[in-house]
């Protein structure tokens, strides 16, 4: 994995052609942030690093952060010594800008990252909250999550959601692509728990520290803002973080009783595992006689399919449906046929024809507007060409007037009806009634001195030409908007 | 497909390349963009050199040739040397999250101030970078090809910056390319109704 992203760093600095930074990442599996030199009224601005460090620290990358109140060794931005973090009223003697918050100072190696110093522009109001961020004062606890990511290797992600995104407003924790970009780094400190049960039953995973995290499959699961992860399937796989230690409860099923443990030393229900080290395997034995939802002789806790509907346990639990009931709706179609598998709809209708019912279809004829929309405005929910003009409702700038579907202007008169359609004007005046909008129609007789006058001849193409893209530009100005422009006859960009 | 990746991958290369920041930078709007810049200048790098200081920073020094003037105190034809944090001397990285422009980079650059001095002399960093590709599409910071410049709403919260002034409208290059199959709606914007834009958006916070 860490040749995939030396690979892509590789393309971006051949692209570069220059002397630029690429990306580089810690050669062991731990990084240890000095915030002695800290200051602020209390210890807030320290308790928010460590809080920080330990947000990333809980969740299962292997990767270990720490934070001490010592000041460390060496010197602030030079290239040796420990790391620190602090306020500054300059970034290591640049001037902040006036529009940096904070920013990471790293030095690499070879690719090693050797030393990183966070530094907090001290010109700032900073504070420590939740929520969205607020003007009066930056939240220093999520900027320090940020730069703390930025600080062991990870940089922006533009995909929303992410703590990594720039426009991280709302996240205050590492989120699963975040975990696993950091997983790409730094991959070789997380072990497999597989966890296996007999007869009926299942098992409850519960990591110990408040906030820590288990990956399975595609999901993370996390005691501290996340469900706790329950083991329905006979066999589960599990990705923990090293030295991470769980709790697991055996969940018997009514009807059954649990009777011991393989691999775990107790022989409680519930028992809390050593510290993961390495890769572990364990097994919940249950008594009482196994359930057979759709008696195919095979025990649902051995069936992938319990109700044998055609959809996988897995699928089921994917999409909401019953797995114990073949027809969770009981609208007469089994859940695999059942193209709204959760709301009743005995008729199948789906006028679309995309797979999915009408009952449950935002866009039941798929023209691109809304269900919703389209009642708005009058057009109808199950023709995609409400006007029959030929254009798709969600295409047609005006959906229910058979005579118009584009305007190019975007004056709301129909380009059909238009009389300067490629300018602006609401009014449609032609003041000498030619049948050209005064708004490109250089014979209207009001032109100003500044922009010639009619007489102008046989510059009349060319004039016209660039007069329609100026009245275009200052028009569109005036209304605060300015995209662009497009003189009748000329062409499009090729995009 | 061919098509598609020999037009875009430098939009893509760029946005790949904007990754690697390492800062926390505040987002701003297009009327702070073209009001609060020293100057702002359509140029082509000519060189980078990078240098170390005895602590171990580096600092890369780019030579811009100005080929326009969107305002301020430059002359279009003169060479335009800035400074940006970070840097590759040997084998040895220094980083700030800086992303510096490229040899033979050609674009939109506001800059903040002149005379140095600055972490970064781009305002708002990859917010006042917009980069020309050879067909003359600009594109953003964000990596997208810029549609146009829309009006500026009061924002109701602070945010990081996206790559990208608020108000800067911007489409994935793709996005446009879709759409061309069908009914055309939105276009890019040209580099010289940009320039007009900006202009005009910074003589009317002077009035």
């Amino acid at each position: 994995m860490k040749g995939t992203v030396s690979a892509i760093v590789l393309g971006v600095s051949l692209f570069m052609g220059g002397p630029s930074v690429e990306a580089a990442a810690w050669p062991g599996n731990q990084v240890l942030f000095m915030t002695g030199d800290l200051n602020g009224n209390n210890d807030g601005w320290k308790a928010a690093v460590e809080e920080a460090a330990r947000r990333w620290t809980d969740v299962p990358t292997g990767f270990r952060f720490a934070a001490s109140r010592q000041s460390g060794s060496g010197q602030l931005c030079a290239s040796s010594g420990d790391n620190k973090v602090v306020f500054s009223a300059d970034s290591c003697g640049d001037a902040w800008g006036s529009t940096t918050l904070a920013v990471t100072h790293w030095w690499s190696s070879n690719g090693e990252i050797t030393k990183a110093d966070i530094l907090f522009n001290s010109g700032k109001n900073w504070d420590v909250y939740d929520g969205l961020m607020r003007f009066s004062a930056v939240d220093f606890r999520r900027v320090a999550m940020h730069e703390i990511g930025h600080a062991v290797g990870l940089g922006h992600n533009s995909a929303a959601g992410r703590l990594m995104s720039p426009t991280a407003g709302d996240t205050y924790l590492p989120q699963l692509d975040d975990i696993n970009d950091l997983r790409a780094l730094y991959a070789e400190a997380t072990h497999t728990l597989n966890i296996t049960h007999s007869g009926n039953g299942r098992v409850r995973v519960e990591p110990l520290v408040d906030g820590t995290g288990v990956l399975q499959g595609n999901t993370l699961y996390s005691s501290g803002y996340a469900a706790i992860l329950d083991c329905n399937d006979p066999q589960c796989s599990l990705t923990v973080q090293d030295g991470l230690r769980l709790r697991l409860t055996a969940l018997p099923a009514n009807g059954s009783s649990f009777q011991s443990w393989e691999g775990v030393n107790g022989n409680t229900a519930t028992v809390e595992l050593d510290p993961l080290f390495g890769d572990r395997a364990v097994t919940a034995h249950f008594s009482g006689q196994a359930v057979d939802t759709d008696g195919d002789g095979i025990p649902d806790s051995q069936d992938s399919d319990d109700d044998n509907d055609g959809l996988s346990d897995a699928e089921e639990q994917a999409l909401g449906t019953d797995p114990l009931k073949p027809d969770t709706d009981d609208d007469g179609s089994g859940d695999a046929s059942d193209n709204c598998p959760l709301r009743a709809n005995a008729g199948q209708q789906d006028t679309d024809g995309d797979g999915r019912g009408d009952v449950c279809d935002a866009d039941d004829d798929n023209d691109g507007l809304s269900d919703a929309a389209e009642a708005g405005l009058g057009t109808d929910p199950l023709n995609p060409d409400s006007d029959g003009d030929g254009h798709d409702d969600g295409e047609d700038a005006f959906p229910t007037d058979a005579s118009e579907w584009a305007d190019t202007d975007g004056d709301r008169t129909g380009d059909h009806a238009d009389n300067c359609p490629h300018v602006p004007n609401a009014g449609q005046s032609d003041a000498d009634g030619d049948g050209v909008g005064d708004a490109c129609d250089p014979e209207d007789g009001r032109m100003t001195p500044a922009e010639g006058s009619d007489s102008a001849g046989g510059l009349g193409g060319p004039l016209l030409l660039s007069l329609a893209g100026l009245l275009c530009l200052r028009g569109a100005a005036r209304r605060g908007r300015v995209s662009g422009c497009v003189p009748p006859g000329a062409s499009t960009h090729g995009i | 497909m061919r098509f598609l990746l020999i037009r875009f991958l430098p939009g893509l290369l760029l946005a790949l390349s904007l990754s690697l920041q390492a800062a926390s930078i505040a987002e701003i709007d297009s009327l702070r963009l073209a009001r609060q810049s020293q100057a702002a200048f359509q140029g082509e790098v000519l060189a980078i050199r990078a240098e170390e200081t005895p602590a171990g920073r580096i600092y890369s020094f780019v030579d811009f040739q100005v080929e326009d003037v969107v305002f301020g105190p430059l002359q279009p034809g003169s060479v335009l040397t800035l400074r940006f944090t970070g840097g590759r001397v040997g084998d040895r990285q220094f980083s700030a999250g800086v992303e510096i422009p490229r040899p033979g980079e050609r674009g939109i650059y506001f800059v903040e101030s002149i005379d140095g001095g600055l972490i970064n002399p781009l305002l708002g960093w990859a917010q006042g970078r917009f980069h020309i590709e050879d067909d003359g599409t600009l594109v953003a910071g964000n990596g997208e090809v810029v549609t146009g410049v829309g009006p500026v709403k009061a924002a109701t919260a602070l945010r990081l910056s996206r790559g990208v002034a608020r108000g800067i409208e911007t489409r994935p290059g793709g996005a446009l390319q879709a759409q061309s199959r069908g009914v055309t709606r939105v276009q890019p914007m040209t580099v010289d109704a940009f320039k007009a834009v900006i202009r005009s958006l910074r003589e009317g916070g002077k009035r």
